[in-house]
């Protein structure tokens, strides 16, 4: 007991002397206060972690990448003593530098999954209009960012419902009939909400597709064999709009033709993955249905 | 297009244009426009509207199928159609154009063709595959095509002769801005970084504080 005491006191008497070596180093004790170089890194740090975490917010509530980059130069040149702003956008992955004042500094951030919320991403938009007019700061982009963040969401019930709604649309769409509407109407309801479960359990999203269209295949067979003039192939398609990537393959193409081959690349590859998750999961629910 | 015409005019075989037109292309893309607009959380009028543009972007689709148009060209007159909306929805909302554009690309996106494109393959008809495959990135292909050039002409018509006119004008009050900044930047500097005061290096030094090396 006594020994390790001594070894503590000992462990933080060494600890304190660092600090004060440090303190010399950072703080030049003789004037005691920071050089401007170390003050302009500090202002350069604060920029990048704010710019970054608009570059994230963007990505993760779907927009597409040039639009992030263009924000991000954007938001980060309106910044009032910033020299220049670069941002690197990918789908995987952020780069950021600033340069303030003569210091650099470059941040990344990582990408995982995205969700599309079209609310975050016209409020950044305005916001960098807004920070190219008012020259905000570093922490009053922070702010913003932090009101952004806290942006309403629909419950789950109601995106459950219009999701189900927005299948039975599609049932119009490939001119389909009003019975096949009603049961595309109930299987988008149940398809909503299981994802809306699986989403929480945060498996891989390729099997949840997969598992989604598995069910969404039997339940149409089912649908069938209440009521045989339903067609099945209809029915399965509409309700599997939900889940199909076709968006995001015009999203790839947009990007290729704005000049983000790589991300395009990037989009194409999973989109036909996911695909084939879909694809695979609906001749499942088929063959075990025995149709 | 006389064909067109006689319809609406002598209203013969309307029935079956109603069909194709206003139910199947205007409320069928109407419906999944706004039932995807609320998944993207999309809000208020601009939901409503959202769902306007999808509808007209399926009704011009539906009536390039009835003149006899193949269906890439249906899809890049329908996105056309769409993201002129759309610029003029977003202009009169005073949002983005992705606002509408994204959601009303919905019904037109060849989703069902991806995932018929993977049916086949799984079931070995690698042909009917490729065919499947090929028409899908030719439709979106001419999807972002569409979109491009609307949003292409519009810019060059509202951007560049406001950004002729404030060059000069922009790089002045850049300049003023930074001088003015310049000045409030040390009363910054010295509100940000103050020196830690002897209490907090006592803190920071406490043995109870500090987790075991």
């Amino acid at each position: 007991m006594h020994i390790h005491i001594l070894i503590e006191f000992r462990i933080i008497d060494k600890r304190k002397r660092l600090f004060n070596r440090d303190l010399n180093g950072v703080l030049n004790m003789e004037t005691s206060s920071p050089t401007y170089a170390e003050l302009a890194r500090a202002k350069a740090q604060e920029g990048v972690c704010a710019i970054l975490r608009a570059g994230t917010l963007l990505m993760s509530s779907g927009a597409e990448v040039y639009r992030v980059e263009e924000t991000m130069t954007r938001l980060g040149n309106a910044i009032c003593g910033v020299d220049s702003c670069i941002a690197y956008v990918t789908v995987t992955g952020i780069i950021c530098s600033i340069e303030y004042q003569g210091q650099t500094v470059t941040r990344i951030a990582r990408m995982k999954d995205s969700k599309r919320n079209l609310a975050i991403v016209n409020a950044i938009n305005d916001l960098s209009r807004k920070a190219e007019i008012h020259h905000y700061s570093a922490t009053e982009i922070n702010e913003h960012l932090n009101q952004i963040d806290h942006l309403p969401n629909y419950s789950d019930f109601t995106t459950a419902l219009w999701g189900a709604i927005g299948a039975a649309g599609f049932v119009i769409f490939f001119g389909g009939t009003l019975v096949e509407m009603a049961f595309v109407f109930v299987i988008g309801l149940i398809t909503r909400y299981l994802s809306v479960l699986l989403d929480r359990l945060a498996i891989n999203p390729f099997i949840v597709n997969a598992f989604l269209s598995l069910i969404i295949a039997i339940l149409s067979v089912i649908a069938h064999r209440i009521y045989t003039p339903c067609d099945v192939n209809t029915m399965i398609i509409s309700s599997i709009m939900l889940l199909v990537p076709g968006l995001m393959i015009t999203n790839a193409l947009r990007d290729s033709v704005m000049g983000e081959p790589l991300s395009a690349l990037v989009l194409l590859t999973e989109s036909v993955l996911v695909a084939c998750a879909i694809a695979l999961g609906a001749i499942a629910g088929l063959f075990i249905m025995g149709y | 297009m006389a064909q067109l015409l006689a319809c609406l005019l002598w209203g013969t075989k309307m029935d079956t244009l109603f069909n194709q037109l206003i139910w199947q292309g205007l409320i069928g893309a109407l419906l999944p426009s706004i039932g995807f607009g609320v998944l993207f959380n999309v809000r208020g009028t601009s939901l409503f509207l959202a769902g306007l543009t999808g509808g007209i972007g399926g009704f011009m689709y539906q009536l390039c199928l009835y003149l006899g148009l193949s269906d890439s060209v249906a899809n890049f007159i329908a996105a056309v159609a769409l993201s002129i909306c759309g610029e003029i929805f977003a202009r009169k909302m005073k949002t983005t154009v992705s606002t509408f554009t994204a959601v009303a690309l919905i019904p037109l996106v060849p989703g069902g063709g991806a995932f018929e494109m993977m049916v086949s393959f799984s079931q070995g008809n690698t042909l009917a595959g490729l065919m499947k495959g090929v028409h899908v990135l030719s439709v979106s292909g001419m999807l972002c095509l569409g979109i491009l050039s609307v949003s292409t002409i519009t810019r060059f018509f509202f951007y560049s002769k406001r950004k002729l006119e404030t060059t000069s004008e922009r790089l002045h009050k850049k300049i003023v801005s930074n001088q003015t900044k310049s000045k409030t930047q040390s009363a910054d500097f010295a509100i940000d970084c103050e020196i830690p005061n002897t209490i907090e290096q006592t803190q920071y030094l406490d043995p109870n504080e500090n987790p075991k090396p």
